[in-house]
């Protein structure tokens, strides 16, 4: 019975904006969020996103699959809303001096402060660095897809991911370093 | 899909502060409720109802996005409705790839009543007999389980929604150090809580410590069988990494 429906094969959906807004919201939200975008906007970024979808949804021409395609234009309306002056000052002010603990990182990591945590790692790497590791890391994405999305040679995008990593891993430890030392102060 | 794709840092990071901070990052998924209030915005651009775009007329630039929310409220709250139930399928879709906190289920668990979720299951066509099911398709319990998206509207709620997200957490973090134990708690997710929301993401864990335990042939069978019971599901494409991953 129920089981008939399970096994049923999904038909494709048709490539309209709800079918795409359906199948890929959740995690153009959350690639937003990572790509700098506030708790406060994120609704109207992400509302932003999904009307640049429709509105070329026409044009689209299938070259890539379409998370590639609707990741695409996240980063770019996550990368313009960044350069606004406004937005840039806001996040530099709202972002809360977390530094790591070295306790059991599950235990002592509220998931919001680990976010913000994150955030502030990824605040410090260039928008273009940003969206491959984003897109990579959190998001799973396959890097021949990743390169399409941010729209830069497969190679450059590994040099990307590969400096990402790099700064994030040492920005991680600065901060642990920050955390035991002011331990140790108190 | 099989170029060379590195391991992921939140699973193999040396650095476990790390991959807390990533993990945590993954796991910050929209509600329903998030979503619907989208869609609901969405809904002038779309026309209430998702149809094709026909050459962008009546949909506003970007940059007017506010004013379009404020000219929208008529037929918002039914716009709302069917956003909660899309947002619910996309929730309980995109579970797996990001086990989410306790508080976030519950908040979904709130706005997203079963009836909500009556679009994603399809009843079987009238006059359908027996699905052709194919003969291949192994009887793991696991995966013949029905997910709760393709659920009928139940007055059953599930038996223990935060237990279950515990139980997948903690098979979810073994994985990187301890896949057989990996393995039993998503085993016993799978029994214990057969219809539960974190039921594909208790499966891909399954497969993951498989294949870190060498028993690739039967993370390769589970594989299949995940791909015949959750066809549109996205979490394929985590499975697809992983087999790809590990030769």
């Amino acid at each position: 019975m129920f089981l008939q429906a399970l096994i049923l094969p999904t038909a494709p959906s048709p490539l309209d904006t709800t079918s795409l807004f359906r199948e890929h919201a959740a995690y153009v939200w959350r690639a937003l969020r990572r790509l700098g975008v506030r708790e406060a906007d994120i609704e109207d970024v992400c509302q932003e996103v999904f009307v640049v979808v429709h509105r070329r949804l026409a044009d689209f021409e299938g070259r890539s699959s379409p998370r590639t395609w609707i990741y695409g234009i996240a980063i770019r309306t996550a990368s313009d809303y960044r350069k606004r002056a406004s937005h840039v000052r806001e996040v530099a002010t709202a972002t809360p001096p977390d530094v790591l603990s070295r306790d059991n990182p599950h235990d002592a990591l509220s998931a919001r402060q680990a976010r913000a945590t994150l955030d502030r790692l990824l605040d410090a790497l260039d928008d273009d660095k940003r969206a491959v590791f984003v897109l990579y890391e959190i998001e799973e994405v396959p890097m021949n897809e990743v390169a399409e999305a941010v729209g830069c040679p497969l190679q450059t995008a590994y040099s990307r991911l590969h400096a990402a990593r790099k700064a994030v891993a040492e920005g991680a430890r600065r901060l642990r370093e920050a955390s035991a030392a002011k331990e140790g102060a108190s | 899909m099989t170029d060379d794709n590195p391991d992921r840092l939140h699973e193999t990071s040396e650095d476990p502060e790390l991959r807390a901070l990533l993990g945590a990052g993954r796991r910050e998924l929209p509600d329903a409720q998030q979503l619907g209030a989208v869609l609901a915005k969405l809904g002038p651009t779309l026309g209430g109802g998702g149809n094709p775009p026909g050459g962008g007329g009546g949909v506003a630039p970007p940059g007017k996005a506010a004013a379009v929310t404020k000219s929208a409220w008529v037929g918002v709250a039914k716009l709302a409705a069917v956003a909660v139930g899309v947002g619910a399928a996309v929730w309980g879709a995109q579970r797996l790839t990001a086990h989410s906190d306790p508080s976030t289920d519950a908040a979904v668990a709130t706005v997203a009543p079963a009836s909500a979720r009556a679009p994603e299951a399809p009843a079987p066509p009238p006059g359908t007999t027996e699905p052709a099911v194919p003969s291949s398709v192994p009887s793991a319990p696991s995966v013949a389980a029905k997910p709760r998206a393709l659920s009928a509207p139940s007055s059953s709620a599930p038996p223990d929604p935060e237990a279950e997200v515990k139980l997948v957490e903690r098979a979810q973090d073994a994985l990187a150090t301890d896949p057989a134990t990996a393995y039993r708690l998503a085993e016993e997710s799978a029994r214990r809580f057969p219809h539960g929301d974190n039921r594909q993401e208790a499966e891909v864990i399954a497969i993951a410590a498989l294949l870190a335990t060498n028993r690739r042939a039967a993370a390769e069978e589970r594989a299949r069988t995940f791909r015949t019971a959750y066809p549109a599901s996205t979490h394929l494409r985590r499975i697809d990494t992983l087999l790809a991953q590990r030769p």
